[in-house]
Protein backbone atom coordinates (compact mmCIF):
# COMPACT_ATOMS: atom_id res chain seq x y z
CA UNK A 1 0.00 0.00 0.00
CA UNK A 2 1.16 3.54 -0.63
CA UNK A 3 2.93 5.42 2.07
CA UNK A 4 0.78 8.51 1.84
CA UNK A 5 1.63 11.76 3.42
CA UNK A 6 -1.91 12.18 4.71
CA UNK A 7 -3.44 9.90 7.33
CA UNK A 8 -4.82 6.86 5.50
CA UNK A 9 -8.54 6.27 5.69
CA UNK A 10 -10.10 2.95 6.58
CA UNK A 11 -10.68 1.49 3.14
CA UNK A 12 -11.55 -2.14 2.96
CA UNK A 13 -10.49 -3.89 -0.16
CA UNK A 14 -12.48 -6.85 -1.25
CA UNK A 15 -11.35 -9.18 -3.95
CA UNK A 16 -14.11 -11.33 -5.29
CA UNK A 17 -13.22 -13.89 -7.81
CA UNK A 18 -16.33 -15.58 -8.97
CA UNK A 19 -14.52 -18.68 -9.91
CA UNK A 20 -17.70 -20.65 -9.56
CA UNK A 21 -17.11 -22.58 -12.71
CA UNK A 22 -15.27 -25.08 -10.58
CA UNK A 23 -16.49 -24.45 -7.09
CA UNK A 24 -20.23 -24.18 -7.33
CA UNK A 25 -22.52 -21.25 -6.73
CA UNK A 26 -21.23 -19.91 -3.46
CA UNK A 27 -19.18 -16.83 -3.72
CA UNK A 28 -15.49 -17.34 -3.35
CA UNK A 29 -14.77 -15.04 -0.50
CA UNK A 30 -11.14 -14.30 -1.02
CA UNK A 31 -11.25 -11.15 1.04
CA UNK A 32 -8.08 -9.20 1.37
CA UNK A 33 -8.07 -6.51 3.93
CA UNK A 34 -5.65 -3.70 3.69
CA UNK A 35 -5.96 -1.86 6.95
CA UNK A 36 -3.83 1.02 7.96
CA UNK A 37 -2.43 0.50 11.48
CA UNK A 38 -5.11 2.68 13.03
CA UNK A 39 -7.84 0.20 12.22
CA UNK A 40 -6.23 -3.03 13.33
CA UNK A 41 -8.57 -4.98 15.54
CA UNK A 42 -11.56 -4.22 13.38
CA UNK A 43 -13.69 -7.28 12.77
CA UNK A 44 -13.68 -8.80 9.33
CA UNK A 45 -17.17 -9.41 8.07
CA UNK A 46 -16.96 -12.60 6.08
CA UNK A 47 -20.44 -12.49 4.66
CA UNK A 48 -20.88 -8.80 4.19
CA UNK A 49 -23.71 -8.09 1.83
CA UNK A 50 -22.44 -6.47 -1.31
CA UNK A 51 -23.62 -2.93 -1.89
CA UNK A 52 -26.33 -2.29 -4.44
CA UNK A 53 -23.85 -1.03 -6.99
CA UNK A 54 -22.63 -4.59 -7.50
CA UNK A 55 -26.00 -5.76 -8.76
CA UNK A 56 -24.84 -5.42 -12.31
CA UNK A 57 -22.48 -8.31 -11.74
CA UNK A 58 -24.87 -10.55 -9.97
CA UNK A 59 -28.16 -10.73 -8.19
CA UNK A 60 -28.24 -10.63 -4.39
CA UNK A 61 -30.66 -13.24 -3.17
CA UNK A 62 -32.76 -13.04 -0.02
CA UNK A 63 -30.29 -15.00 2.04
CA UNK A 64 -27.53 -12.56 1.14
CA UNK A 65 -25.68 -14.85 -1.24
CA UNK A 66 -24.96 -13.61 -4.69
CA UNK A 67 -26.12 -15.41 -7.79
CA UNK A 68 -24.12 -14.77 -10.87
CA UNK A 69 -25.08 -14.98 -14.45
CA UNK A 70 -23.00 -17.59 -16.22
CA UNK A 71 -21.54 -14.90 -18.38
CA UNK A 72 -19.63 -13.41 -15.51
CA UNK A 73 -18.15 -16.63 -14.19
CA UNK A 74 -14.91 -15.91 -15.83
CA UNK A 75 -14.55 -12.46 -14.45
CA UNK A 76 -12.47 -11.40 -11.54
CA UNK A 77 -13.61 -8.24 -9.96
CA UNK A 78 -12.11 -6.14 -7.25
CA UNK A 79 -14.04 -3.51 -5.38
CA UNK A 80 -12.98 -0.79 -3.04
CA UNK A 81 -15.39 0.25 -0.33
CA UNK A 82 -15.27 3.28 1.91
CA UNK A 83 -16.13 2.02 5.37
CA UNK A 84 -16.54 5.49 6.72
CA UNK A 85 -19.24 6.15 4.18
CA UNK A 86 -21.65 3.28 4.61
CA UNK A 87 -19.47 0.81 2.77
CA UNK A 88 -20.05 2.69 -0.43
CA UNK A 89 -18.35 1.35 -3.54
CA UNK A 90 -15.78 3.90 -4.59
CA UNK A 91 -13.57 2.01 -6.96
CA UNK A 92 -13.54 -1.07 -9.10
CA UNK A 93 -11.36 -2.95 -11.51
CA UNK A 94 -12.36 -5.90 -13.59
CA UNK A 95 -10.48 -8.65 -15.33
CA UNK A 96 -11.51 -11.45 -17.62
CA UNK A 97 -9.39 -14.55 -17.62
CA UNK A 98 -9.16 -18.02 -19.06
CA UNK A 99 -7.64 -19.43 -15.87
CA UNK A 100 -4.61 -20.79 -17.63
CA UNK A 101 -2.71 -18.31 -19.71
CA UNK A 102 -4.23 -14.91 -20.24
CA UNK A 103 -6.02 -12.23 -18.31
CA UNK A 104 -7.18 -8.86 -19.53
CA UNK A 105 -7.94 -5.91 -17.29
CA UNK A 106 -10.87 -3.65 -18.11
CA UNK A 107 -12.67 -0.78 -16.47
CA UNK A 108 -10.33 0.48 -13.79
CA UNK A 109 -12.42 3.11 -12.03
CA UNK A 110 -12.06 5.33 -9.00
CA UNK A 111 -14.81 7.71 -7.98
CA UNK A 112 -13.56 11.19 -8.96
CA UNK A 113 -13.95 12.50 -5.44
CA UNK A 114 -11.58 9.81 -4.21
CA UNK A 115 -8.96 10.19 -6.90
CA UNK A 116 -5.46 11.40 -6.30
CA UNK A 117 -4.87 9.24 -3.23
CA UNK A 118 -3.26 6.24 -4.85
CA UNK A 119 -6.40 4.12 -4.81
CA UNK A 120 -6.19 3.28 -8.49
CA UNK A 121 -2.73 1.87 -7.91
CA UNK A 122 -3.98 -0.16 -4.96
CA UNK A 123 -6.80 -1.60 -7.05
CA UNK A 124 -4.61 -2.59 -9.95
CA UNK A 125 -1.77 -3.93 -7.81
CA UNK A 126 -4.15 -6.15 -5.90
CA UNK A 127 -5.92 -7.27 -9.01
CA UNK A 128 -2.63 -8.27 -10.59
CA UNK A 129 -1.56 -10.10 -7.45
CA UNK A 130 -4.78 -12.09 -7.42
CA UNK A 131 -4.56 -12.84 -11.11
CA UNK A 132 -1.01 -14.09 -10.86
CA UNK A 133 -2.04 -16.33 -7.97
CA UNK A 134 -4.67 -17.80 -10.23
CA UNK A 135 -2.44 -19.50 -12.70
CA UNK A 136 -2.37 -16.71 -15.21
CA UNK A 137 0.78 -16.24 -17.21
CA UNK A 138 -0.02 -13.01 -18.90
CA UNK A 139 -1.91 -9.89 -17.78
CA UNK A 140 -2.73 -7.37 -20.47
CA UNK A 141 -4.80 -4.26 -20.92
CA UNK A 142 -5.50 -1.41 -23.31
CA UNK A 143 -4.67 2.07 -22.15
CA UNK A 144 -5.43 5.45 -23.66
CA UNK A 145 -2.61 7.96 -23.83
CA UNK A 146 -3.55 9.66 -20.56
CA UNK A 147 -3.00 6.57 -18.44
CA UNK A 148 -0.08 4.88 -20.15
CA UNK A 149 2.34 6.29 -17.59
CA UNK A 150 0.09 5.16 -14.73
CA UNK A 151 0.32 1.58 -15.94
CA UNK A 152 4.01 1.81 -16.74
CA UNK A 153 4.60 2.70 -13.13
CA UNK A 154 2.75 -0.45 -12.15
CA UNK A 155 4.92 -2.68 -14.30
CA UNK A 156 3.14 -2.71 -17.65
CA UNK A 157 5.01 -2.32 -20.88
CA UNK A 158 3.72 -0.79 -24.08
CA UNK A 159 4.11 -2.85 -27.24
CA UNK A 160 6.23 -5.45 -25.52
CA UNK A 161 8.40 -7.20 -28.11
CA UNK A 162 6.68 -5.12 -30.75
CA UNK A 163 3.31 -6.70 -30.11
CA UNK A 164 0.56 -4.24 -30.96
CA UNK A 165 -2.96 -3.92 -29.68
CA UNK A 166 -5.52 -3.89 -32.47
CA UNK A 167 -9.25 -3.23 -32.47
CA UNK A 168 -11.90 -4.38 -34.92
CA UNK A 169 -13.59 -1.44 -36.63
CA UNK A 170 -13.10 0.92 -33.72
CA UNK A 171 -15.61 3.74 -33.38
CA UNK A 172 -12.95 6.43 -33.61
CA UNK B 1 -30.46 -6.94 -30.15
CA UNK B 2 -30.92 -10.17 -28.23
CA UNK B 3 -27.87 -12.07 -27.20
CA UNK B 4 -27.75 -15.80 -27.70
CA UNK B 5 -27.06 -17.59 -24.45
CA UNK B 6 -23.74 -19.28 -24.81
CA UNK B 7 -23.77 -22.99 -24.11
CA UNK B 8 -20.49 -24.75 -24.38
CA UNK B 9 -21.43 -28.35 -23.70
CA UNK B 10 -20.35 -30.53 -22.00
CA UNK B 11 -18.70 -28.15 -19.56
CA UNK B 12 -21.81 -26.22 -18.74
CA UNK B 13 -23.75 -29.27 -17.56
CA UNK B 14 -25.36 -28.43 -14.24
CA UNK B 15 -24.93 -24.67 -14.56
CA UNK B 16 -28.00 -22.60 -15.05
CA UNK B 17 -27.86 -20.08 -17.87
CA UNK B 18 -29.98 -16.98 -17.73
CA UNK B 19 -30.92 -15.36 -21.01
CA UNK B 20 -28.94 -12.19 -21.37
CA UNK B 21 -30.49 -8.77 -21.57
CA UNK B 22 -30.93 -7.05 -24.91
CA UNK B 23 -28.27 -4.46 -25.71
CA UNK B 24 -29.00 -1.22 -27.44
CA UNK B 25 -27.30 -1.23 -30.82
CA UNK B 26 -25.59 2.09 -30.23
CA UNK B 27 -23.00 3.02 -32.79
CA UNK B 28 -22.13 -0.44 -33.91
CA UNK B 29 -20.88 -0.13 -37.45
CA UNK B 30 -20.95 -3.50 -39.12
CA UNK B 31 -19.75 -3.21 -42.69
CA UNK B 32 -21.84 -5.13 -45.18
CA UNK B 33 -18.95 -7.41 -45.96
CA UNK B 34 -19.03 -8.88 -42.49
CA UNK B 35 -22.78 -9.14 -42.05
CA UNK B 36 -24.00 -12.46 -40.74
CA UNK B 37 -24.25 -14.37 -43.96
CA UNK B 38 -22.29 -17.43 -44.98
CA UNK B 39 -21.97 -16.19 -48.52
CA UNK B 40 -20.04 -13.12 -47.36
CA UNK B 41 -17.07 -15.11 -46.07
CA UNK B 42 -13.94 -15.24 -48.19
CA UNK B 43 -14.42 -18.97 -48.42
CA UNK B 44 -17.86 -20.33 -47.67
CA UNK B 45 -18.48 -23.34 -45.45
CA UNK B 46 -19.26 -25.31 -48.59
CA UNK B 47 -16.05 -24.11 -50.15
CA UNK B 48 -14.09 -25.37 -47.19
CA UNK B 49 -15.89 -28.69 -47.25
CA UNK B 50 -15.13 -29.19 -50.91
CA UNK B 51 -11.46 -28.74 -50.12
CA UNK B 52 -11.62 -31.37 -47.39
CA UNK B 53 -11.96 -29.12 -44.35
CA UNK B 54 -14.65 -29.12 -41.69
CA UNK B 55 -15.53 -26.32 -39.28
CA UNK B 56 -15.97 -26.82 -35.56
CA UNK B 57 -17.19 -24.38 -32.97
CA UNK B 58 -16.74 -26.35 -29.77
CA UNK B 59 -13.97 -28.16 -28.00
CA UNK B 60 -15.68 -31.46 -28.73
CA UNK B 61 -13.52 -33.60 -30.97
CA UNK B 62 -10.52 -31.33 -30.70
CA UNK B 63 -7.29 -33.21 -30.11
CA UNK B 64 -5.38 -31.03 -27.68
CA UNK B 65 -2.04 -32.66 -28.39
CA UNK B 66 -2.41 -31.94 -32.10
CA UNK B 67 -3.39 -28.37 -31.30
CA UNK B 68 -0.35 -28.05 -29.08
CA UNK B 69 1.82 -29.27 -31.94
CA UNK B 70 0.53 -26.44 -34.10
CA UNK B 71 1.19 -23.94 -31.32
CA UNK B 72 4.78 -25.11 -31.13
CA UNK B 73 5.15 -25.17 -34.91
CA UNK B 74 4.18 -21.50 -35.18
CA UNK B 75 6.48 -20.49 -32.37
CA UNK B 76 4.34 -20.40 -29.24
CA UNK B 77 5.92 -21.88 -26.14
CA UNK B 78 4.90 -25.47 -25.55
CA UNK B 79 2.05 -25.55 -23.08
CA UNK B 80 0.78 -28.08 -20.60
CA UNK B 81 -2.15 -29.79 -22.40
CA UNK B 82 -4.19 -29.83 -19.20
CA UNK B 83 -3.84 -26.09 -18.93
CA UNK B 84 -4.94 -25.73 -22.53
CA UNK B 85 -8.09 -27.64 -21.65
CA UNK B 86 -8.74 -25.32 -18.70
CA UNK B 87 -8.22 -22.30 -20.91
CA UNK B 88 -10.61 -23.63 -23.53
CA UNK B 89 -13.23 -24.40 -20.89
CA UNK B 90 -13.09 -20.76 -19.89
CA UNK B 91 -13.28 -19.49 -23.42
CA UNK B 92 -16.39 -17.82 -24.78
CA UNK B 93 -15.93 -18.58 -28.45
CA UNK B 94 -13.65 -20.78 -30.37
CA UNK B 95 -13.47 -22.09 -33.86
CA UNK B 96 -11.22 -24.61 -35.50
CA UNK B 97 -10.84 -26.27 -38.83
CA UNK B 98 -10.10 -29.96 -39.25
CA UNK B 99 -8.48 -31.53 -42.25
CA UNK B 100 -10.69 -34.51 -42.81
CA UNK B 101 -8.10 -36.69 -44.54
CA UNK B 102 -5.99 -37.09 -41.41
CA UNK B 103 -8.56 -35.90 -38.90
CA UNK B 104 -6.25 -33.26 -37.49
CA UNK B 105 -6.88 -29.63 -36.59
CA UNK B 106 -5.15 -27.24 -38.95
CA UNK B 107 -6.46 -23.84 -37.92
CA UNK B 108 -7.70 -22.41 -34.66
CA UNK B 109 -8.76 -19.20 -32.98
CA UNK B 110 -10.52 -18.37 -29.74
CA UNK B 111 -11.90 -15.35 -27.93
CA UNK B 112 -12.35 -14.63 -24.26
CA UNK B 113 -14.25 -11.79 -22.71
CA UNK B 114 -17.09 -10.74 -20.52
CA UNK B 115 -19.76 -11.99 -22.87
CA UNK B 116 -21.41 -8.63 -23.37
CA UNK B 117 -19.04 -5.77 -24.11
CA UNK B 118 -15.49 -6.82 -24.70
CA UNK B 119 -13.65 -9.71 -26.24
CA UNK B 120 -10.04 -10.46 -26.95
CA UNK B 121 -9.00 -12.92 -29.62
CA UNK B 122 -6.12 -15.23 -28.74
CA UNK B 123 -4.16 -18.10 -30.21
CA UNK B 124 -4.88 -17.59 -33.87
CA UNK B 125 -2.86 -20.33 -35.53
CA UNK B 126 -2.66 -22.16 -38.82
CA UNK B 127 -0.55 -25.28 -39.26
CA UNK B 128 2.45 -24.14 -41.32
CA UNK B 129 1.77 -26.82 -43.94
CA UNK B 130 -1.67 -25.32 -44.50
CA UNK B 131 -0.85 -21.64 -44.46
CA UNK B 132 -1.48 -19.36 -47.39
CA UNK B 133 -4.76 -20.85 -48.54
CA UNK B 134 -7.15 -18.72 -46.52
CA UNK B 135 -7.75 -20.87 -43.44
CA UNK B 136 -6.62 -18.17 -41.02
CA UNK B 137 -8.99 -15.72 -42.62
CA UNK B 138 -11.74 -18.34 -42.51
CA UNK B 139 -11.51 -18.86 -38.76
CA UNK B 140 -11.13 -15.16 -38.04
CA UNK B 141 -14.14 -14.12 -40.13
CA UNK B 142 -16.33 -16.67 -38.45
CA UNK B 143 -15.08 -15.94 -34.96
CA UNK B 144 -15.76 -12.25 -35.46
CA UNK B 145 -19.19 -12.98 -36.85
CA UNK B 146 -19.99 -15.09 -33.80
CA UNK B 147 -18.94 -12.28 -31.45
CA UNK B 148 -20.79 -9.59 -33.39
CA UNK B 149 -23.93 -11.73 -33.48
CA UNK B 150 -23.75 -11.93 -29.71
CA UNK B 151 -23.63 -8.16 -29.50
CA UNK B 152 -19.97 -7.87 -28.62
CA UNK B 153 -18.74 -4.84 -30.46
CA UNK B 154 -15.40 -4.25 -28.78
CA UNK B 155 -13.14 -6.92 -30.24
CA UNK B 156 -9.43 -6.62 -29.69
CA UNK B 157 -6.31 -8.68 -30.06
CA UNK B 158 -2.55 -8.48 -29.70
CA UNK B 159 -0.66 -8.86 -32.92
CA UNK B 160 2.98 -9.68 -33.46
CA UNK B 161 4.55 -7.15 -35.80
CA UNK B 162 4.91 -9.59 -38.69
CA UNK B 163 1.19 -10.38 -38.87
CA UNK B 164 -0.25 -6.88 -38.65
CA UNK B 165 -0.87 -7.19 -42.38
CA UNK B 166 -2.99 -10.28 -41.80
CA UNK B 167 -5.30 -8.55 -39.38
CA UNK B 168 -5.68 -5.24 -41.19
CA UNK B 169 -7.71 -6.55 -44.13
CA UNK B 170 -9.98 -8.23 -41.61
CA UNK B 171 -10.85 -4.82 -40.21
CA UNK B 172 -8.41 -4.44 -37.34
CA UNK B 173 -6.73 -1.15 -36.59
CA UNK B 174 -3.59 -0.81 -34.50
CA UNK B 175 -3.50 1.77 -31.70
CA UNK B 176 -6.76 3.49 -32.64
CA UNK B 177 -6.93 6.97 -31.20
CA UNK B 178 -3.70 6.38 -29.35
CA UNK B 179 -4.94 3.41 -27.35
CA UNK B 180 -2.02 1.11 -26.71
CA UNK B 181 -1.81 -2.52 -25.72
CA UNK B 182 0.18 -3.09 -22.55
CA UNK B 183 1.39 -6.24 -20.89
CA UNK B 184 2.46 -6.78 -17.32
CA UNK B 185 6.13 -7.49 -17.21
CA UNK B 186 7.42 -9.04 -14.04
CA UNK B 187 10.98 -8.40 -15.07
CA UNK B 188 10.38 -4.69 -14.93
CA UNK B 189 11.06 -2.98 -11.66
CA UNK B 190 8.14 -0.87 -10.51
CA UNK B 191 9.03 2.73 -9.98
CA UNK B 192 8.25 3.60 -6.40
CA UNK B 193 6.75 7.01 -5.92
Amino acid sequence: MQTASKKPKAYRLRVNFWDTFRSGFLKNNTTQIIDPPSTQGEEKEEDEKLPEEFVLLGKTLEDGSVERDNIFFRIGCIGLFDLENGGKLIGMARATLDHAFNAAIWDVLVDPSYQGQGLGKVLVENLIKSLLQRDVGNVSLFANSKVIEFYQNLGFEVDMEGIKGMFWHPKY
Amino acid sequence: MLLRARISAPFSAGLRLRPTVPLPLGNLHVPASTAASATSFSISDAGLASRGFTLHRSISGLNIDHLNTIFVAVGFPKRDPEKIVVALEHTDSLIWIQYERDQKPVAFARATGDGVFNAIIWDVVVDPSFQGIGLGKAVMERLIEDLVERGISNIALYSEPRVLGFYRPLGFVADPDGIRGMVYSRKQKKKKK
